[in-house]
């Protein structure tokens, strides 16, 4: 039986591990992927760092520094490994999980929740038209280019509903691409060669097997913009459905606070309220790891 | 021997295929201009194997008859094939006097054409059975016998065992002329070289008329008409129990709400004709139309950010709107054309219509085979396996232990499996879409924006081909594009 498993090894599982290691609970964190980090890497928020590491920081240096800091303590944990299920029960938290050893089942006094988020897609956005290679949700594109050395396109457009465009357009000039506009109603300047149609709104995709183009309006008027990759900063959506399952109540007030309606049960981070900063989901998992720690002490 | 060539691997293409496979002395050779099986008409439909009330015998004789007859044949071949379905029946829903009368007009009619099982069901027992219906609905056909197959899974599963019994696929091989000399079929240009044959059957769905003007044959028109869709998450609830169809409408059997095979909420379709056959796009007006319109059976239809997706399909419309099965004056050239709606349900008794075409009208003696294989055996899902078979699986194999698609709970192992059948009837370009129609993954909640590029590592990997190539649907869709050194 451990103390605490953590689910998710992004910026939130790691600094809830972190601090619960600090304060000596037996724990096990739990990722679903190849690799710790989740998203931190992809942070393009031009707060990174400022407000965890007093600096501002790319998400790499970000996800390095937290990385080392987490190795250091010599936090056990698994990669490779999805949860399937998570079961309260009478004194603990049972959860089911998958990885290419085998089909496991845990149990923890607590269990920390950080599962993240995943990015609205065009579907959920309302993005029309048709449905061909080269729309991709921002995250998914710069995962393409640093993870696994693809350019979504040469002529890459992004339609902007975070506010975030010319920090992505920054990272992927960097990365030696071209951007040639961004669309939203956002409040930065043009900058780096890009074109900003503010205010506009992407209507729909057209192409025949890629994006050829995308019609956006605004106050009624259509326009057209050739390019071939369509990136969306979509805003982000809280991977709770483990959670719905366990019977975990999102109207409840005390949830706020990261205290669930199952006993022992904390969500914090993106799955919690969402955000485009690291530093936020890094100091919330803290407080996680931290309120585990209070009730175990309770128990 | 003679040599059959089909044009067009759809379901119509795969059924009739399959259904030659029977006979020792026929060599079939399926040619499709796409890279996958079942991407054409097939593949963005309402799923739906009809009753066949809703097809006037007086003016489409031929569906009328084989709506009913595929869909008692589709009972059998779900199961010997282990395709996706569900029977779950289906209502039309009246909601006033005229369509109360037109309830009666398809009772009778669904009754001429052979339909088994039919009753009106008054207001009372429309709500107990469906309680999120509109208020408005007065009385309702319940037809028992319809159901929801998976339709490209469909045409993968004929595919495969039809390749089992010795057809032959040949993928991304596009048709630019059939050979005719004296009268008779000789065999068919492509632009990857001639192949000789002596039959040609024209499946090609929208482009039948294409096909059918180049062995000389010009007497109709494929219209495509198109249908758009709204697809909720699993999640979105209230799910109707039934198929609920509205009292029909002229062109089309109406706006359809339905619990896909999968358990997703699914609205659609609404019915545009247009001339374009490759635009598949969605518009806010068609789309708009179809919300509409399903609102009047479903109020309740969940908020749009539960939709995980939206999709359009073409219907190969002819002007008189029945079935085109026939052998032609061209001896040897046999079309099938026109194959709208019901035309998924009606496959396989077009296949063994056309059976009868070879024998009778071609006059070719057809000897059975001895070891004919009716069975097809369907990939591992993960998410169907229990505990102790997860258990058993991994050990076997460790990849059925790493999750690629979250929300649908998609193995590397199932990935690997669907890429082994790929290869087997004979898929040459690695696409997403040929694993997300075998495997599920990328048709979940996130729409595959937290799985697309590891399912594309696997098949760069599996395929050899570098990462970037791997294609969303075919040639032209790479996922990335060739950096310098590719």
């Amino acid at each position: 039986m451990y103390d605490l498993i953590v689910i998710g090894g992004g910026a939130t599982g790691m600094g809830a591990a972190i601090k619960a290691k600090e304060l000596g609970l037996n724990l096990l964190l739990i990722e679903e992927n190849s690799h710790l980090g989740g998203s931190m890497e992809f942070c393009i928020h031009p707060q990174c760092g400022m407000r965890y590491y007093g600096k501002k920081l790319s998400g790499k240096e970000f996800k390095e520094r937290t990385l080392s800091k987490f190795r250091n303590l010599q936090v056990s944990y698994k990669l490779h490994s999805t949860v399937i299920d998570i079961s309260p029960q009478r004194d603990s938290i049972k959860i089911t999980y998958v990885s290419p050893e085998g089909i496991f089942e845990l149990e923890s006094k607590s269990l920390v929740y950080a599962a993240g988020a995943r990015e609205r897609h065009r579907f959920e956005i309302g993005v029309f038209g048709d449905r061909v290679a080269g729309v991709y949700t921002s995250r998914e594109a710069m995962n393409m280019i640093s993870n696994y050395g693809i350019a979504p396109g040469r002529n890459i457009l992004i339609a902007d509903y975070a506010n975030l465009g010319m920090n992505l357009a920054r990272f992927l000039i960097s990365n030696g691409l071209n951007v040639k506009a961004i669309i939203g109603s956002v409040d930065y300047e043009e900058d780096e060669g890009t074109a900003i149609y503010r205010d506009y709104k992407v209507l729909r995709v057209r192409g025949r097997k890629r994006v050829e183009k995308v019609i956006v309006s605004k106050n009624g008027d259509e326009i057209e913009i050739g390019g071939d990759a369509l990136l969306l900063i979509g805003g982000l959506i809280p991977r709770v459905k483990l959670l719905e399952k366990a019977g975990v109540k999102f109207e409840d007030e005390a949830l706020k606070d990261l205290k669930a309606n199952v006993a022992g049960l904390f969500v914090a981070g993106n799955s919690l309220e969402p955000a485009y900063l690291s530093d936020n989901n890094l100091l919330q998992g803290e407080r996680a790891g931290e309120m585990a720690a209070e009730y175990l002490k309770k128990i | 021997m003679a040599r059959v060539i089909i044009i067009g691997a759809g379901i119509t293409g795969m059924s009739i295929a399959r259904e030659l496979s029977k006979f020792e002395n026929l060599d079939i050779i399926v040619v499709e201009r796409n890279s996958d099986v079942g991407w054409g008409v097939s593949k963005a439909n309402t799923a739906l194997i009809h009753g066949g009330y809703d097809d006037d015998p007086d003016k489409y004789p031929v569906r009328a008859r084989l709506c009913v007859r595929g869909n008692e044949i589709w009972h059998k071949w779900v199961e010997e094939l282990q395709i996706p379905h569900v029977w779950n029946g289906a209502f039309v829903v009246a909601r006033n006097d005229d369509e109360r009368r037109e309830l009666e007009i398809l009772l009778e009619r669904g009754n001429r054409n052979g339909v088994k099982g039919m009753e009106i069901l008054e207001r009372d027992s429309v709500f107990e059975m469906e309680p999120n219906i509109t208020k408005d609905a007065m009385a309702a056909l319940r037809i028992p016998s319809v159901g929801q197959i998976a339709p490209i899974p469909a045409v993968i599963a004929l595919a495969e065992n039809a390749v089992d019994n010795g057809v032959k696929i040949l993928l991304d091989t596009k048709v630019e002329g059939i050979k005719v000399e004296g009268g008779e079929i000789r065999g068919v240009e492509t632009d990857r070289g001639f192949i000789e044959g002596d039959v040609v059957m024209n499946a090609a769905g929208l482009y039948a008329d294409e096909i059918s003007r180049m062995a000389g044959v010009d007497y109709f028109r494929i219209f495509p008409r198109k249908g758009e869709y709204w697809l909720f998450d699993d999640s979105a609830r209230p799910k109707p129990r039934h198929v609920l169809f509205p009292a029909p409408a002229k062109n089309t059997k109406g706006v359809v709400i339905t619990t896909e095979v999968s358990g997703h909420l699914m609205i659609g379709p609404n019915a545009k004709d247009q001339e374009d056959k490759e635009d598949l796009s969605n518009t806010k007006e068609g789309l708009e139309e179809v919300w509409n319109k399903a609102e009047l059976i479903w109020p309740k239809l969940p908020p749009r950010r539960k939709v995980i997706r939206t999709f359009a399909g073409l219907r190969p419309e002819t002007r008189n709107a029945d079935f085109i099965i026939r052998a032609e004056e061209i001896y040897g050239f046999i079309n099938v054309a026109g194959i709208r709606s019901p035309g998924l349900t009606a496959a396989p008794a077009i296949a063994k219509e056309v059976v009868g075409i070879i024998k009778d009208d071609l006059g070719i003696e057809l000897k059975e085979r001895k070891k004919w294989n009716p069975y097809r055996r369907e990939i591992t899902h993960f998410f169907m396996l229990s505990k102790d078979e997860i258990s058993k699986r991994i050990r076997e194999n460790p990849a059925y232990g790493r999750i690629i698609c979250k929300c649908n709970k998609v193995s590397e192992g199932d990935i690997l499996e669907a890429i082994e059948r790929m290869k087997k009837i004979g898929v040459k370009v690695p696409s997403i879409d040929s694993i997300k129609f075998r495997t599920k993954a990328t048709t979940g909640t996130c729409q595959g924006t937290s799985c697309m590029l590891e399912v594309a590592k696997i098949l760069a990997e599996e395929y050899k081909v570098p990462m970037w190539k791997v294609t969303l649907k075919g040639e032209g869709s790479e996922i990335g594009i060739a950096s310098g050194g590719d």
